[in-house]
C-alpha cells in the first residue's frame, strides 16, 4: 500500500490504532515517485537475491576506528564510545554513588542514555528513530509506543528470566542480558533487559519511526548496550526504476565476526524475504551484491545485526 | 489526510497536526487571507450540567496505579508500591515513578482519542530525561534551585523553567511542556512533555497533566468539517474547583502566531462551554491551547466543532 499524495508518500500511515483502540506511531519508509503498486506487488515476488556464496567481501583497511561518530550531546567531555562498558567508569567517577542520592544503576542507565542519544542523532540525519534507558520498576520506561510494565522487580526478572512490556504488537516478554526484537506488519522496536539481583535494574527500548533510507555516507555505530550490538534497520533503495543494482555496504569490525542480515518485505515487515550470514574480520570491509528483479527492484527493509561492536560506513545502492 | 507539517524540517520534529482535505483544496493566496481575521466574540454560555467524576479515566498500565487526577492519591500510592526500604530505592524515585504514571495515564487517555503525546520524568542530573530531542541540561539539584531555574535544550534553543516551575514551550512547530518539581542536593525532578500528533476535536476524555499540582496545557486540534464563515464549539470541561481557564486558538502554520485568546470562569463540575469563532475568509482548522489553573483537578470531556 502507499499512502500519502504528490511528492509525500509513505507505505503505512503516520498512526494507526492498535488492537484495542490506542493510537500509535507506525515505522514507516518514505517513498520516492517512481514506485508504484505493482514494483511493490510484482517486484517482491520476482525478486532474486543472490546466495551468500555470491556476496562480494573485500576488506578495505585493518584499522576499526571511531572517527566520524558523533558526541552525545549530554556528555559532551566524554569520549566517543559505542560500547558502555568504555565510559561506565568514567561516569561512575564523575558522579559517584552516594547511597543517598546516587546508586550504580544510574550510571549504567546514564551511560546507555549517553551512546543512545549519539546513535539517535546519527541515524536521523537519515529518518527518525527513538530510544531510552532507564529502571523501568521505579522511575519507569516507556519510548513513544514502547514500555515495560512497572512493578516487575529486578530479581523477580533475573529469576525467571524475562522482563515482560507492551508495543504496539501487544505483550512482549524480553530475556534478561539480551536484546530482542520486537516486530509486527507495520511496526518495529527493540527491547533490552539488564537485571541482577537487586529491585533496580536498567531497560533499554527503541522505536522506529521512520527508516533510514540508501544513500547512507555518514557513519552510524551500533550501539553496545552491554550484552552485544543493538540491529538497526535500513532500507535498501534503488535510485530509479531498474530491473538491476549493485548495492555495497561498508561496515567497521572491532573483531573477525559474522553479520546477520535479514532482507524484509515493507508491505509488512514480520516477512522475512531472505536471510543471509556475512563473515567479515577486523577492520573495514564492503560487502557487495546484486539484486534483480521484474518490474522493477523495489525497497526492501535491511535488518543488521553483528555480534561485536561495529559501525556501519555507508550503504549505498547504485 | 495531510499534515501542516513534514515529519522533519532541518534538524526540528515538529508537533504535527492532520488537516481535513478541504483545507488543502485553497490556493495559497485564500489560505493566506483565511489565516488573518479570525476572532472570537465572546463566550456564549457556560453551563454547569454534572457533579465532578473521574469516570472514564485510565490509569497508566505501566503500573497499576488508580485511574484519577488526583496527584496525591496516585502518590500514595507509590509510596506504599515501591519499596523504599530496598537498599538500591532512594527516595526521589518514588515520587518520579508517581510522576511517571500520572503523565503515560494521560498519554494513554490522548492516544485513546487519536493522537499522541510522549513525556518522561525524573532526574535531570543522572540518569537524565530527555524526551525525543528535547532534554534538559546536566545540572546539580544544588545548582538549579541556588540559580532558580533549569534549562530545557531544543533544537530550536535553550528555554528557561523556574525552579520549582513549570513553562510551555511553544515555537513555529514545537509544543512541549516541561516543569520541575523538587530538588535535593544532587537529583532533582523535573520532566518533558512533547506533543508529537494532535489530537482533532477529541470525543474521549483526556485529563489534565498534575504534575504536583503544576498544571500542564492540552493542545487539541480544531477541525471544522467544510470551510464557514463561523464555527460553533461546545466543548466539556470537568474541574474539581471553581477555576479559570485560559483558551488560545493558534495557527495551524505557526503555533506561535495566536488567532485569539480568552478566559473562561468555570464552576466546580462539569461546565459545557460554547462559544463562535468567526473568520473573515472563513474559520481555518487551528491548534485550541487549554490552560487550567494550578492545583486543579481538570479534565477535558470532548470538544465539538458545527460545522
Amino acid at each position: 500500500m502507499i499512502f500519502g499524495r504528490g511528492k509525500v508518500r509513505y507505505n503505512n500511515p503516520y498512526t494507526m490504532k492498535d488492537v484495542e483502540g490506542f493510537s500509535y506511531l507506525t515505522t514507516r519508509i518514505k517513498y520516492p515517485a517512481w514506485i508504484d503498486e505493482r514494483i511493490l506487488s510484482e517486484g517482491l515476488d520476482n525478486l532474486d537475491i543472490p546466495s551468500v556464496s555470491e556476496f562480494i567481501i573485500n576488506k578495505m583497511s585493518d584499522v576499526f576506528s571511531l572517527e566520524g561518530l558523533l558526541k552525545s550531546k549530554w556528555f559532551p567531555d566524554l569520549p566517543i564510545s559505542i560500547d558502555v562498558k568504555d565510559i561506565i567508569p568514567e561516569i561512575r567517577s564523575r558522579i559517584p554513588s552516594d547511597g543517598t542520592e546516587i546508586t550504580d544503576w544510574m550510571h549504567d542507565s546514564s551511560a546507555d542514555n549517553a551512546i543512545l542519544q549519539a546513535f539517535e542523532d546519527e541515524y536521523n540525519k537519515y529518518s527518525e528513530i527513538r530510544t531510552g534507558s532507564n529502571d523501568p520498576a521505579s522511575p519507569g520506561l516507556v519510548v513513544v509506543n514502547t514500555r515495560f510494565y512497572g512493578g516487575q522487580p529486578g530479581y523477580t526478572v533475573n529469576s525467571r528470566g524475562y522482563a515482560l512490556g507492551r508495543a504496539p504488537i501487544g505483550e512482549f516478554r524480553a530475556p534478561n542480558r539480551r536484546g530482542t526484537i520486537l516486530i509486527g506488519e507495520n511496526y518495529i522496536g527493540w527491547a533490552g533487559v539488564n537485571a541482577w539481583g537487586g529491585y533496580q535494574w536498567t531497560g533499554k527500548l527503541a522505536q522506529w519511526i521512520r527508516l533510514a533510507a540508501t544513500p547512507i555516507t555518514s557513519r552510524i555505530r551500533f550501539p553496545n548496550l552491554g550484552f552485544g550490538p543493538m540491529p538497526n534497520f535500513f532500507v535498501q533503495m534503488p535510485r530509479g526504476a531498474t530491473e538491476r543494482v549493485t548495492v555495497t555496504m561498508a561496515v567497521s569490525s572491532s573483531t573477525s565476526q559474522n553479520i546477520s542480515i535479514a532482507f524484509r518485505d515493507p508491505n509488512n515487515y514480520s516477512r522475512v524475504l531472505d536471510e543471509a550470514v556475512i563473515n567479515v574480520g577486523a577492520g573495514q570491509f564492503e560487502i557487495v551484491y546484486t539484486i534483480a528483479s521484474y518490474p522493477a527492484v523495489p525497497p526492501v527493509v535491511v535488518e543488521a545485526a553483528p555480534r561485536v561492536n561495529t559501525v556501519l560506513d555507508r550503504f549505498v545502492v547504485e | 489526510m495531510f499534515y501542516n507539517f513534514d515529519e522533519k524540517i532541518g534538524n526540528v520534529y515538529p508537533t504535527r497536526m492532520a488537516l481535513p482535505d478541504w483545507f488543502g483544496t485553497l490556493s495559497i493566496d485564500t489560505f493566506n487571507r483565511i489565516k488573518k481575521l479570525v476572532i472570537v466574540a465572546a463566550v456564549d454560555e457556560i453551563n454547569v450540567v454534572g457533579d465532578y467524576n473521574e469516570n472514564d479515566l485510565l490509569n497508566s498500565e505501566v503500573y497499576n496505579e488508580p485511574a484519577t487526577l488526583d496527584y496525591d492519591a496516585v502518590l500514595s500510592w507509590a509510596n506504599q508500591n515501591i519499596p523504599i526500604e530496598e537498599p538500591d530505592v532512594l527516595e526521589w524515585m518514588v515520587e518520579a515513578t508517581a510522576l511517571n504514571a500520572y503523565m503515560w495515564a494521560r498519554a494513554r487517555e490522548y492516544a485513546r482519542a487519536g493522537s499522541l503525546f510522549v513525556a518522561a520524568s525524573g532526574d535531570p542530573y543522572i540518569p537524565g530525561v530527555r524526551i525525543e530531542d528535547l532534554y534538559f541540561t546536566k545540572e546539580t539539584g544544588n545548582a538549579v534551585a541556588t540559580k532558580g531555574y533549569c534549562v530545557i535544550v531544543t533544537p530550536q534553543g535553550k528555554f528557561n523553567c523556574s525552579v520549582p516551575g513549570k513553562r510551555t514551550i511553544t515555537t513555529k512547530n514545537i509544543l512541549a511542556w516541561a516543569y520541575s518539581l523538587r530538588a535535593y542536593i544532587k537529583q532533582w525532578l523535573g520532566g518533558i512533555l512533547k506533543f508529537k500528533d494532535i489530537a482533532i476535536n477529541p470525543s474521549s476524555r483526556i485529563g489534565f497533566v498534575n504534575m504536583g499540582g503544576l498544571v500542564a496545557p492540552l493542545f487539541i486540534g480544531h477541525q471544522p468539517s467544510r470551510r464557514a464563515f463561523r464555527n460553533i464549539v461546545e466543548m466539556s470541561i470537568t474541574t474539581d474547583k471553581a477555576q479559570t481557564v485560559t483558551v488560545t486558538g493558534r495557527a495551524p502554520t505557526d503555533y506561535s502566531v495566536s488567532y485569539f485568546s480568552f478566559k473562561a470562569n468555570l464552576r466546580e463540575g462539569q461546565n459545557v462551554i460554547k462559544y463562535k469563532i468567526r473568520g473573515l475568509f472563513g474559520v481555518p482548522p487551528m491548534v485550541i491551547e487549554i490552560q487550567p489553573q494550578d492545583q486543579t483537578k481538570t479534565a477535558l470531556d470532548y470538544y465539538k466543532v458545527y460545522p
